[in-house]
């Protein structure tokens, strides 16, 4: 069997059959060490979308276990990202930099593959850049081909990454309202991205977002081609989901609620997941989008107690977190006077919130706060003497619970300027 | 594994609700224990505080001694199971069990290890290779205490993993989650709104209402002696029967009546009711339905604890009936052999076991005769 040592391919190998003993073959691959020109090779653009370094290794793993022949993958720099066997990064920094110099050199270069020092080299192009170069370590025919084929399956793998991040990188400016309408339906054309209903849901992190939890979100969504997870500010994480099967308002839920529970079983974070109202049209994304982020922000100041929301339940919240502060402001004065009164110590506002969960019941609240009924009215009476507010009547109780959260959304409001 | 202290915990939210009020318990190493109640009763909020995912407000919380207040939810060596969880549904269950360890860098002959040895805890090694869709409910179950086991914490945190299975399965999961306790040697804190769940499972259950402690104690002790209304109430399938009654002090004869009807205590709850200075006070007499009869027998026994009534409702279990009926404005049940002739419309004689009564304060709640 011919064995080549030191040879170039064209591409017209890498698309057609294998060498055989007729092939031409030139020396284009330099001494180590000495990097040559390469001339009309475009380079990459910087912060290019790369796959993760898992999925690189499993199938590289794959690959070696179907053919016994090592294989690792390195980035056109010579850096490495997966491999099936070690000794590659050793603690020999003399072996790691030597290989690290043969790949970022062999990219260089005008050759599409290569064999060295009992490996041979090849080339990843996708779309025309040069994204890795693939080792294979051993000098065989059988080694040549398990290379090519694990190039293709690598190219292939990398080809549906950049489309998958051509497509998250087109919802991404959707939600960000980037784009014109026509642009929209077009570009979604082309990736083949249709119309259906859809609704977004923000999962924050808060300063606990990491690379984990992302990865978590995707295993759990984005394998469907018809989910997008995409990331737009540091703090959380927004998927855009498919709901065309999903009927109920309790299954957007359940959603929520796994999306939570996931996170705090798998990456230990405390999680809260806010989601619009459902859309049907590309365009109004972003609306679904924003109602989310409200969601998340009203939960924020009035129902901190929940890790799920619905922009659809936000009720009487919704309406008073878009009140201006000069109407908030003149609200509470009316209410209050020139001093809001500093009721609220623990034992009132315990009391107060008990008395409203228990519809304005004084027997039933008295009870859950195992005190006296005539205790209870005794608190109750001296809340009126503070506010002027009598809130076993029913229109002093209504204007009471939204003075508190007037006040609620004010404070919360200073907070953030602060 | 580990031991765990809750000192004066309190979880108040910033809009003034107090879902936690002063918490406290002390749980052993390799403990199972249970906090049950009704929705909304601080249960979750509590586990949570323990997990790290909810601030604590005010109080102490140790592991072996070490105050973990501040510390992050990563680093307190603990793992959890949640109610809604899911499963990666591309990866296999190997990958599934892996891949928290995969996020968290660990070597992967680490990992296999790890994988293997929790598979072989339940039962999964010849499912390693399955995706989610070809498991059944209780594999898929198991698969997610597996995502836990690997992590091989000190405290396993549950809530509610069972609630969204169906009744079949839940039964069937529960005896493998207490199996897994005494293989594990775990120590698990356990969430639950489901009574029946609590009694099968824990050594201890603390019972909350309100985000206040209701009663921590064995499922027997709670079951037999509830130190008040809520507890008694809550505990126990059926339902307590409770009726309101007249106590009546006659020297050293006690006697609780409704209706026309009066029951006689025995002499060690008459003594505590007159302790307490009931006489002529309305109390509440609580006694479970599997405690009142309608054989010959017990009428006979409990000559001084019979009342008559008219049944309204009858319901074949099996080896037993329920059968409805009312007294003193309440609606009661009593749990009788299905040998019973008893029948819708009857009007029948029943008897109470006296020794089964609870009597508690009608407006305190608490029971007077434990």
């Amino acid at each position: 069997m011919y064995v080549p040592s030191f040879y170039s391919v064209s591409s017209r190998f890498l698309s057609g059959g294998f060498p055989t003993g007729d092939s031409v073959r030139k020396r284009a691959f330099p001494e180590k060490g000495i990097a040559p020109q390469k001339k009309g090779f475009q380079k990459g653009i910087a912060g290019k979308y790369m796959i993760s370094n898992h999925k690189i290794q499993s199938a590289l793993e794959e690959i070696k276990e179907i053919s016994r022949i090592d294989l690792a993958l390195y980035t056109e720099k010579g850096k490495l990202v997966a491999a099936t066997f070690s000794g590659l990064s050793s603690t020999e920094d003399s072996l790691e930099e030597d290989f690290e110099e043969a790949v970022a050199s062999f990219a260089e270069s005008m050759a599409e593959s290569q064999m060295l020092a009992g490996c041979h080299f090849f080339k990843v192009i996708v779309e025309g850049e040069v994204e890795y170069i693939l080792l294979t370590k051993s000098s065989g025919e059988d080694a040549y081909m398990v290379g090519r084929l694990a190039v293709c399956q690598i190219r292939n793998l990398a080809a549906a990454y950049m489309e998958q991040f051509d497509r998250n990188n087109f919802m991404q400016n959707i939600l960000l309202g980037n784009m014109l309408v026509v642009d929209m339906y077009n570009k979604a054309k082309k990736l083949h991205i249709e119309q259906a209903e859809r609704v977004v849901y923000v999962i924050d992190l808060g300063d606990k977002k990491d690379s984990s939890a992302v990865e978590l979100v995707k295993n759990l969504f984005a394998t469907k081609m018809r989910d997008y997870v995409t990331e737009v500010d540091e703090q959380s994480i927004v998927l855009i989901k498919d709901v065309r099967d999903i009927s109920g308002e309790e299954e957007l839920q359940s959603l929520a609620n796994m999306i939570v529970d996931n996170m705090h079983t798998e990456i230990m974070v405390r999680a809260r997941v806010g989601y619009g109202n459902r859309v049907s049209n590309l365009q109004d994304i972003t609306r679904s989008y924003q109602e989310a982020k409200m969601a998340l922000e009203v939960g924020r100041i009035f129902y901190a107690e929940r890790e799920t929301i619905a922009y659809s339940c936000l009720g009487i919240g919704r309406l008073i977190y878009q009140l201006p502060m000069s109407l908030c402001e003149m609200f509470i004065h009316e209410v209050f006077g020139d001093e809001i009164p500093d009721v609220f110590n623990e034992e009132i506002t315990t009391t107060i919130q008990k008395f409203f969960e228990n519809n304005l019941n004084i027997s039933e609240t008295a009870r859950q706060l195992y005190v006296h009924r005539n205790t209870l009215v005794y608190r109750l009476e001296r809340l009126e003497k503070m506010i002027g507010l009598d809130i076993r009547k029913f229109d002093d109780a209504m204007t009471f619970k939204i003075a508190l959260m007037v006040l609620a959304h004010m404070n919360y409001q200073k907070a953030e300027e602060q | 594994m580990a031991s765990l202290s809750l000192k004066n915990i309190c979880k108040v939210y910033p809009n003034g609700f107090e879902a936690v009020k002063d918490f406290n318990l002390e749980v052993e190493d390799q403990e199972f224990i249970i906090f049950v109640g009704p929705s909304g009763c601080g249960k979750s909020t509590t586990l949570r505080m323990i997990a790290g995912l909810e601030e604590i407000s005010s109080g102490e919380f140790k592991i072996d001694g070490k105050l973990m207040n501040d510390v992050e939810p990563k680093d307190r060596d603990i793992a959890m199971v949640f109610q809604n969880y899911a499963l990666y549904p591309h990866m296999t269950v190997f990958d599934n069990m892996a891949f928290g360890l995969k996020l968290r860098k660990v070597p992967k002959d680490e990992i296999k290890r790890k994988v293997e040895e929790a598979a072989k805890i339940l039962d999964l090694e010849k499912l390693l290779d399955r995706k989610p869709k070809a498991l059944s409910g209780g594999q898929r179950q198991r698969v997610a205490m597996g995502r836990a086991i690997v992590r091989n914490p000190k405290v396993f945190l549950m809530d509610e993993p069972l609630s969204n299975l169906d009744a079949k399965l839940r039964v069937q999961m529960r005896s493998e989650i207490s199996a897994l306790h005494n293989r594990l040697k775990a120590t698990i804190i356990y969430v639950t709104h489901d009574q029946t769940e609590a009694m099968t499972l824990g050594t201890r259950i603390v019972v909350l209402k309100d985000g206040v402690i209701m009663q921590v104690d064995s499922p027997q002790k709670l079951y037999n002696e509830p130190n008040n209304l809520f507890v008694a109430g809550f505990i126990g399938s059926p339902q307590m029967n409770f009726v309101d009654a007249t106590c009546k002090v006659e020297g050293e004869k006690v006697s609780l009546t409704f209706d026309n009807t009066t029951i006689v205590l025995p002499p060690a709850k008459a003594k505590k009711l007159a302790d307490a200075g009931c006489n002529g006070k309305t109390v509440v007499m609580g006694i479970r339905p599997e405690d009142i009869g309608d054989s010959e027998i017990e009428i006979e026994a409990h000559k001084d604890c019979t009342f008559e009534a008219d049944i309204t409702g009858y319901e074949l279990l099996g080896s037993e009936v329920l059968l409805y009926f009312k007294a003193a404005g309440a609606s009661m049940t009593a749990k009788v052999d299905s040998r019973t002739t008893a029948r819708m419309g009857d009007h029948i004689k029943l008897a109470i076991d006296p020794e089964k009564i609870h009597v508690f304060d009608k407006e305190t709640e608490l029971t007077i005769t434990n």
